[in-house]
């Protein structure tokens, strides 16, 4: 007969759900040793090959052998058990030998929750958004299967299945909201498994030297968002401050540590100043420094700004972060320290002569500073210096042989060279790594900035102005700035420097459909990754609950939850009133009807007298009320068929009794 | 019977008796649905009762876990999952507990059986709203379990059946109608208090039992009447006035011509199934070679009556007279 709650499985539902698994599975692939990945695949199509032919189905001895082989591998793969990797793959082997066993109907819930708890694992390896979306598909999935279980006969619809699969979804989302929004995050983790993520994080370095920017002109790789909440400023003055670079040895230049330590010093305030405030969405980068709008007059809580305008964060980024952070433009900055001069003065051992013959050549009497940073810019821009990203090696005196050889190079040969000029001719001077521009995204309106728009400029200070930015790479000629292959096909998303082109209108498209991509993965991380303890707080308090704790937190979800699941009971119960008994509820009405006609119906009146007195005082109604008299009656006591249902109440609908009296004529309008 | 049942009791130990004490309690006070005079049994909200079922527990557990490890990562997307399980579950209890609400559940008299048989109670399920109710489960102490699935607006007959185990009237009593449906992860149950029976013949004893000792065949008091309607006696030529059913129309096919089938009657001797002509067994043992005897002598359309210590059913013949008489059987009072 029908299916009881521990029945053996059909083969449908068998292969339904190794399918299934398969594809839950199968993006793991991409993380698991290619052996525990091959054995797993094995296992897998070992079983739907067993669904259509049972004899190669392995016996009881086999799968046993096959489950101390799986636990072998693993082992062998991993040298342990416990951890990420080897967890994983040991659930996803034992999931693939289950479903060599399954049986019962037990054995499919079994394997079920296995599945979805290998889903939910799967997000330790990646979160993006596309796989998200394809596990929840398959994880519905999983739930039309079981409700198809759950019937006593499989569903003859398909279709119907998955609709009602997709209405308890959606049904189950607003008490996953409810979670989600309110559930108490950890401020940090409980225990620790290790899992890795620093390693291959590319960006930018604390340290500088011929070649350490232009590798990373190449990567198209996302390195922060940032949406402005007051306007935008111009294009041009987009640069994104990094670490801030004084030391040198002549050939690499590194942070000044004792710099950072003090505090930043008093600004005076412009004529001119803008304030802008934004928020930015840092991808990790396993350090500890954050990346500003040149230059940062304040950062919300948890980084601090050092005297040399870096922003330090007090934890490595290792994890997306958000911050909240307000520059402030065309201020001037206030005079130097002591030690701050020594090190904007410092020079490594040696200085070629020619490199000094330059210098001098600036440095006639009488020319203030200014006029010395001019007159260097001009020489960049006089003299055949071309902008490239494949420039030629350099010796053991980069600068020099920089300066007067190959006389190409990118951003960070200008900016030492500029640098170690000025501190021959007595300037104060340091650089600056960090971002230059970025994209603007009008679907998210936001600022996508990339690892390629990664830059180092130069600042010298000025007596009476400060700190000054100079960007000797702009100074060179537009003509010598060489445009890579590579960047010709990222169109549009070339870096600011370089996008010289007209792209064209279908590498316009193409451009728009990767912004609007850009646009659901930057709303993924802020809305659902980014969710974290801190974005939480911002939001209770956005919504007026910040005052909250954890344990009113947890009150509230509580509540929420029971109050949503009420709501639904109650609209189920009012329903169940209204639907009780369609035939009671259509006699009520046609009694209302005939009420307001002043024959009312007595409490004691059943409908065989009731109708019999009103047909007698409205011999006009009587051929109706006797239709309807029967219908009710065979509904109500007889064996009333679904058609006498539908004919019942088209008559009670239509039944108008009117006031009038028409002798001779129906009541039917 | 009751003696077996006590030793039983004593041999589990207490720990039975208590958790036997437990249920009968929750059993007494638990709200069942009674079914109106047609003995239909329309289930009410308040009437259901829901509670996780075993795959549920694990569900739940499984969600923990995956809580616990979501929150530990600061894993937002896995937490979002698992909120989502979680609502998709709860959305479930709501929808099992629904899909009970307003099923009218009728259950009508099982036809007689013999006792080791197994009687079979009809069963009519119907929603007179347009709603699907899918994997309705009608079980019971006595009964076994059986399922069903109501599309929209379609009534579903299903037989409830029961293994008939002492004769007299089987009555399945309260049985539980439930439901996991959609998720497995809830059972939903209401009791139903019904009031239907069927009637449990004794077994019959194994075929081939001739009554041991003469067991009575007696001259019919009333003498040989002639013409009567139980034997056959032979053919004669039709005569106007006989009755349709005596004419004899297979010789009439065979082109005979028109012949009526005598019957010399009713002087048989009688037949009596005495109790107190059978050897001193137990009484249902007694019962069982009446069973026998009544079963064997209906099949020869034997003319017989049956004599018990409470009654006495006069001799017969037919199918009315042979369920009489086991009724009569089924009925017996338990000697003890």
């Amino acid at each position: 007969m029908s299916r009881l709650p521990d029945s053996r499985l059909a083969r449908e539902h068998i292969g339904w759900l190794s399918a299934l698994v398969l594809l839950i599975a199968a993006p793991l692939s991409r993380h698991l040793d290619p052996m525990i990945t091959g054995y797993i695949g094995g296992l897998l199509l070992l079983r739907l090959a067993a669904v259509r032919w049972p004899q190669v189905k392995p016996g009881r001895w086999l799968l046993l052998v096959l489950t101390l082989l799986g636990t072998a591998l693993v082992l062998i793969s991993y040298h342990t058990l416990a951890g990420r990797d080897a967890g994983v793959a040991l659930l996803t082997s034992m999931l693939a030998l289950k479903l060599l066993e399954l049986r019962r109907t037990r054995d499919l819930y079994v394997t079920m929750v296995l599945a979805l708890f290998l889903s939910v694992s799967q997000f330790l390896f990646d979160q993006s958004l596309g796989l998200a979306v394809y596990l929840l598909v398959m994880t519905l999935g999983l739930f039309a299967l079981v409700m198809d279980i759950s019937r006593a006969r499989p569903a003859s619809a398909r279709l119907g299945l998955l609709r009602q699969t997709l209405m308890i979804s959606l049904q189950g989302l607003p008490v996953a909201l409810i979670l989600f929004l309110l559930f108490p995050r950890l401020s940090g983790p409980l225990w620790d498994l290790g899992l890795g993520g620093r390693q291959g994080v590319s960006g930018i370095q604390d340290w500088l030297e011929p070649g350490s920017i232009s590798g990373l002109i190449r990567s198209q790789a996302v390195a922060f968002r940032v949406s402005f909440q007051s306007e935008r400023p111009d294009t041009a003055e987009l640069y994104w401050r990094g670490p801030a670079i004084w030391q040198t040895d002549g050939v690499r230049w590194t942070r000044a540590p004792r710099v950072e330590r003090l505090e930043p010093a008093e600004t005076a305030p412009a004529t001119e100043e803008r304030r802008y405030r934004y928020e930015v969405t840092l991808e990790p980068t396993g350090r500890h420094w954050l990346f500003a709008l040149d230059r940062p007059s304040w950062v919300e809580q948890g980084a601090r700004i050092t005297r040399d305008y870096q922003v330090l964060a007090r934890q490595r980024v290792d994890e997306r972060r958000r911050f909240r952070a307000e520059s402030v433009l065309g201020r001037r900055t206030a005079d130097l320290s002591p030690l701050e001069k020594t090190l904007a003065l410092q020079l490594p051992a040696e200085i070629s002569p020619r490199v000094r013959r330059l210098v001098e050549t600036w440095q006639d009497s009488g020319r203030s500073p200014r006029q010395t940073v001019a007159l260097a810019l001009a020489h960049f821009y006089r003299e055949p210096f071309h902008y490239t990203l494949d420039p030629p090696r350099l010796g053991a005196d980069p600068i020099d042989g920089f300066l007067f050889e190959t006389r190409r190079g990118f951003c960070e040969h200008y900016a030492t060279a500029l640098a170690l000029l000025m501190r021959v001719a007595g300037i104060p001077s340091r650089i600056v790594v960090g971002y230059l521009g970025g994209e603007f995204n009008p679907l998210g309106d936001y600022l996508i900035v990339r690892q390629s728009d990664a830059h180092a400029w130069t600042e010298v200070w000025l007596p009476g102005e400060g700190w000054v930015r100079v960007d000797p790479t702009a100074a060179i000629h537009p003509d010598r700035v060489e445009l890579p292959d590579e960047l010709d096909a990222l169109g549009g998303g070339a870096p600011l420097r370089f996008r010289l082109f007209d792209p064209g209108p279908l590498r316009d498209l193409l451009h728009g459909l990767s912004l609007l991509g850009d646009t659901l993965n930057a709303t993924w991380n802020r809305w659902v990754l980014g969710f974290g303890q801190q974005r939480q707080r911002q939001f209770l308090s956005g919504v007026g609950l910040g005052s909250l704790g954890e344990f009113d937190l947890v009150l509230l979800m509580t509540g929420g939850c029971l109050a949503l699941l009420g709501l639904s009971a109650v609209a189920s119960l009012l329903r169940w009133h209204r639907e009780r008994d369609p035939v009671v509820r259509l006699y009520g009405s046609f009694c209302r009807r005939m009420a307001r006609v002043g024959l009312q119906r007595d409490a004691w009146e059943g409908p065989r007298t009731f109708m019999q007195r009103i047909g007698q005082q409205r011999p006009d109604l009587a051929a109706e009320l006797t239709t309807i008299e029967q219908l009710y009656l065979r509904l109500r006591y007889g064996a009333g068929s679904q058609t006498d249902l539908r004919v019942f109440r088209q008559r009670v609908r239509r039944f108008r009794p009117g006031g009038r009296f028409r002798p001779g004529g129906g009541a039917r309008t | 019977m009751i003696e077996v049942n006590r030793i039983t009791r004593a041999s589990t130990g207490s720990a039975a008796t208590a958790k036997r004490r437990v249920q009968d309690f929750f059993q007494k006070r638990a709200r069942s649905v009674s079914t109106d005079a047609a003995g239909r049994a329309q289930i009410g909200p308040r009437q259901i009762y829901i509670l996780p079922t075993g795959y549920g527990v694990l569900y739940g557990a499984a969600l923990f876990l995956m809580l616990i490890g979501a929150l530990n990562y600061e894993n937002n997307i896995g937490l979002l999952f698992t909120f989502l399980f979680a609502g998709i579950g709860l959305a479930g209890m709501l929808h099992t507990w629904r899909n009970l609400v307003g099923l009218v559940v009728e259950m009508r008299d099982g036809a007689p059986v013999f006792c080791g048989q197994k009687a079979s109670f009809p069963l009519l399920l119907r929603d007179p709203r347009p709603r699907e109710h899918a994997g309705v489960r009608v079980t019971g102490p006595r009964l076994e379990a059986c399922a069903e699935d109501l599309p929209v607006n379609q009534p579903r007959a299903m037989a409830a059946r029961a293994r008939a185990e002492v004769r007299g009237i089987l009555k399945p009593g309260r049985f539980r109608i439930e439901t996991r449906y959609p998720l497995g992860l809830f059972r939903a149950w209401s009791y139903v208090e019904s009031d239907v029976g069927a009637l449990v013949y004794p077994r019959p004893a194994a075929p081939g039992q001739k009554p041991s000792e003469s067991p009575g065949y007696r001259p019919n008091p009333s003498g040989d009447r002639g013409i009567g309607a139980d034997d056959f006696a032979g053919p004669r030529p039709y005569r106007p006035g006989d009755p349709p059913r005596r004419v004899d129309w297979k010789a009439y096919a065979r082109e005979r011509g028109l012949v009526s089938k005598q019957f010399g009657g009713d002087r048989a001797e009688e037949l009596w199934f005495d109790w107190w002509q059978l050897p001193p067994l137990d009484p249902e043992t007694r019962l069982s070679l009446l069973c026998r005897y009544v079963l064997d002598a209906a099949r020869l359309n034997l003319h017989f009556g049956l004599r018990l210590p409470n009654l006495t059913l006069a001799p017969q013949q037919g199918e009315r007279h042979k369920h009489r008489c086991l009724t009569a059987l089924a009925l017996f009072p338990e000697t003890s």
